[in-house]
């Protein structure tokens, strides 16, 4: 496609969202009185950077940018959303539940299943789940992939940790073949200041990460009150460009035009050298909740404040509804605030279910947006009837070739052990399975730490190499640079894509393995300790690292 | 993968000596990381298959740089490398003719092929040591209690000093460090950073050198009499 013609595909692609407009700003406004009213009444959380998200976030799950299902989060081929940012929560509580209760109406009203969430107690978020917001067993306060949060890929809120799960994700889809399903990863600005992001820009690119897509929100603040522009040089761009990514801006992310200009050209747009996509947008940090900035980012009104009911004057105005307890103060018994939060909640969800239309758009664009999920892409390379980690032979180590063992007397280091099963085990699964079973990687310590032996020639059999974007994407062995927490992080992600057909009952995947020497150990904790969370309570079943 | 672990890292200085970092890998709740410390190269495949076979969704593999001579198990007495599947295995049991004094705990690579080369010794001055290598406490604690009890029991453990190429303070999944502590044999022995060189220096400033750790466990063996009745003032300050 020429430039011409790709222009005049966007431009197509962007007319035919246009008429979406009306109904994203209301699934908008309903989604930020969602977040208020939680916040407001739990008086804990992140209100300016989740309210300064939620354009994109609305844009980003409906225009077919990101293809989906509500109803089924294990499905292996969606496309997969990692919180970077994950203390913007909030932003996921306020906006699914819109669209959950779009579904709920019409399965209520003509009883059709395909608007029926399987196991909906448990998977779907309904807005009365808000009221369990930051408490204990109820929605975490950061982002968690569990529960009714599935929808959610890996647990993130450390700030950066989540950049290179998102790549370790990218990573796996891609080298099983599956390249076609997008990771979409939003950050905003401060989140890309820790060593972290430096390292993921940098491996995203090494790795051709075409399916990896950053939405960066470009408020400008954080927890203090400098600005991030005075400690940190020029824009996005100039930070994702010199590392060799796409780069797409949206002027103004809060305005539904530019905002999906951007996001059309993010995902649509040519991308000839393979290199992963960023999109950012300036926002407005408390977008229209009249405290902004730094301010606004961990701590939401005071309960009842003048400023938390002012929040909702415009809502009132345009919806012609009215909250409990309206201009009063907090109710002073647990049991009353309790009952207020809830009754101000179904006053939005009443704003939803009474606007035929809206559910309407709302239910036929999800069931659609679910349907264009491929069962299996045609380039997966996984035969996922079998599976080598239910192989007994795997772990039967008294039976492993003899040439894993050394006789008394030679004399060698135990890490060459390591190269001797890693060169074993892959060219086992390659030969029995048709598939490696490791992805391997070092912080350019691969042969010194004998991880290497993941890509070598076991004997006759031959290994798959060097991992390498262009001339050997079936390789093994990521070639990464000095980032051992980078690396720690996308060994997670790369254990985090499960692609068994019963993805809740066991796990299907590549295994992970990462080395560095032992004093460095501390800079891999981090991702580890995120991982380890993961695998205790993702109903998703995680791999090995 | 926790490679070039311990004072073995010699060449590169202490600033790549992995001694207190690798105490990382166990930060998590327990059933959540499978640590495994094979000390030698035979021992690395069989540990791997125990520990993925576990599902456990984090294994930490703690290897070691240099190389050392492949141990005549059968020669030496040693339980077969496949034993450390299990977690700890018998290096050394107790002789059944002699009063007993106590159980070394030995984990690492230079620590436990240096403790091998000791044995002959111990057994010439009868000196009745139980040792047990410590390869990994989530696989040991996975062995049913009759194979612990006869490995490493927890009465064992009150009456134990480590060798290890580690902190003497990340051996507390094998030792009770109120009084073993004070026969432990680790790098941090005078609690400083260790400093360069070739291998053979380095672990004999880190006092892990055969002749090291034979002192060390002839000081052990000696003090076991005061040591159960450091034990006994314990319960009777309990009482």
């Amino acid at each position: 496609m020429n430039d011409l013609s790709s222009k005049h595909d966007l431009e197509r692609r962007f007319a035919k969202l246009e008429s979406q407009f009306d109904n994203w700003e209301k699934i908008k406004d309903c989604a930020d009185q969602f977040i208020d009213i939680m916040l407001n009444y739990r008086q804990s959380g992140h209100p300016g950077g989740s309210r300064s998200k939620v354009h994109a976030f609305v844009a980003t799950l409906l225009s077919g940018a990101m293809r989906w299902d509500i109803r089924h989060p294990e499905r292996t081929f969606s496309d997969r959303f990692i919180l970077v940012a994950g203390h913007t929560v909030p932003l996921i509580y306020g906006t699914l539940p819109v669209l959950f209760e779009a579904l709920r109406l019409k399965f209520e009203q003509t009883g059709d299943k395909r608007y029926l969430v399987p196991d909906a107690p448990h998977r779907a978020l309904y807005w009365e789940d808000l009221t369990s917001f930051r408490r204990n067993k109820g929605l975490p306060g950061h982002a968690e992939m569990e529960g009714r949060t599935l929808f959610l890929k890996f647990n993130t809120g450390p700030s950066g940790h989540g950049s290179p799960a998102a790549a370790g994700q990218a990573l796996a889809l891609k080298r099983a073949g599956a390249g076609e399903v997008k990771v979409f990863a939003f950050e905003g600005e401060g989140g890309l200041t820790p060593g972290a992001a430096h390292e993921t820009m940098n491996s995203a690119w090494g790795l051709g990460l075409d399916n990896l897509y950053y939405v960066v929100d470009w408020n400008d603040f954080g927890i203090d009150p400098r600005r991030f522009s005075s400690v940190m040089d020029k824009s996005p761009r100039e930070w994702f460009a010199s590392h060799g990514w796409r780069v797409c801006e949206a002027e103004d992310g809060n305005n539904w035009e530019s905002l999906t200009r951007a996001l059309v050209e993010l995902t649509n747009g040519a991308n000839p050298r393979k290199t992963p996509s960023v999109m950012f947008m300036k926002t407005r940090k408390g977008r229209g909740y009249f405290k902004f900035d730094y301010e606004s980012h961990g701590s939401p009104h005071k309960m009842n404040s003048d400023l938390f009911w002012k929040t909702k004057r415009t809502f009132i105005d345009k919806y012609s509804v009215r909250f409990e307890g309206y201009g009063e103060d907090a109710p002073s018994d647990p049991e009353d605030i309790r009952e207020q939060m809830y009754a101000n909640l179904k006053v939005v969800a009443d704003v939803i279910r009474k606007d035929h239309a809206l559910v309407d758009y709302i239910a036929e664009t999800l069931i659609a947006l679910g349907e264009s999920v491929p069962d299996t892409p045609r380039t997966f390379k996984f035969d996922v009837s079998k599976n080598p980690l239910k192989d007994p032979r795997l772990y039967d180590f008294e039976h492993y070739p003899p040439e894993l063992y050394a006789k008394p007397g030679e004399k060698k280091p135990n890490r060459a052990a390591l190269q001797q099963f890693g060169s074993w085990v892959n060219t086992w699964t390659r030969k029995e399975y048709d598939r490696p079973l490791f992805i391997a990687m070092s912080a350019d310590l691969a042969e010194s730490t004998n991880i290497a032996g993941f890509a070598k020639d076991f004997g006759e059999e031959t290994g798959y190499g060097w991992y390498d974007r262009d001339t050997n994407p079936d390789g093994t062995l990521l070639p990464q640079a000095i980032t051992e927490f980078a690396n720690a992080g996308i060994s997670a992600g790369i254990a985090s894509v499960n692609f068994a057909q019963k993805p809740y009952d066991e796990f299907n995947g590549f295994l992970s393995s990462c080395s560095t020497y032992g004093s460095f150990s501390y800079l891999k904790y981090g991702l580890m300790r995120l991982f380890s969370q993961v695998a205790q309570d993702s109903e998703i079943k995680v791999g090995q690292v | 993968m926790v490679g070039h672990s311990g004072p073995e890292t010699a060449d590169d200085s202490r600033t790549h000596f992995g001694i207190f970092s690798p105490g990382v890998t166990q930060l998590f709740p327990e059933g959540h990381v499978i640590d495994v410390h094979p000390w030698e190269f035979n021992e690395v495949p069989v540990v791997i298959g125990a520990a993925l076979k576990t599902g456990t969704p984090i294994v930490a593999l703690h290897l070691t740089r240099p190389p050392i001579t492949i141990p005549d198990r059968r020669v030496l007495g040693i339980a077969s490398h496949f034993e450390a599947a299990k977690g700890a295995y018998l290096i050394r049991p107790y002789s059944e003719n002699l009063p007993r004094m106590g159980t070394v705990v030995v984990q690492g690579t230079s620590t436990t092929n240096n403790l091998t080369k000791v044995l002959p010794k111990l057994d010439e001055e009868a000196i009745n040591v139980k040792i047990v290598a410590a390869i990994s406490p989530q696989l040991f604690a996975m062995q049913d209690e009759e194979y612990r009890n006869g490995i490493f029991s927890k009465s064992d453990r009150m009456d134990a000093m480590a060798v290890t190429n580690r902190a003497k303070r990340l051996m507390s999944d094998w030792i009770d460090p109120s009084i073993s502590g004070d026969y432990t044999l680790s790098s941090d022995w005078d609690d400083r950073w260790r400093t360069g060189g070739t291998v053979d220096e380095v672990i004999e400033e880190a006092r892990l050198s055969p002749e090291h750790i034979l002192e060390g466990i002839r000081r052990f063996a000696a003090d076991r009499n005061k040591r159960l009745s450091r034990l006994e003032v314990f319960f009777e300050q309990l009482r």
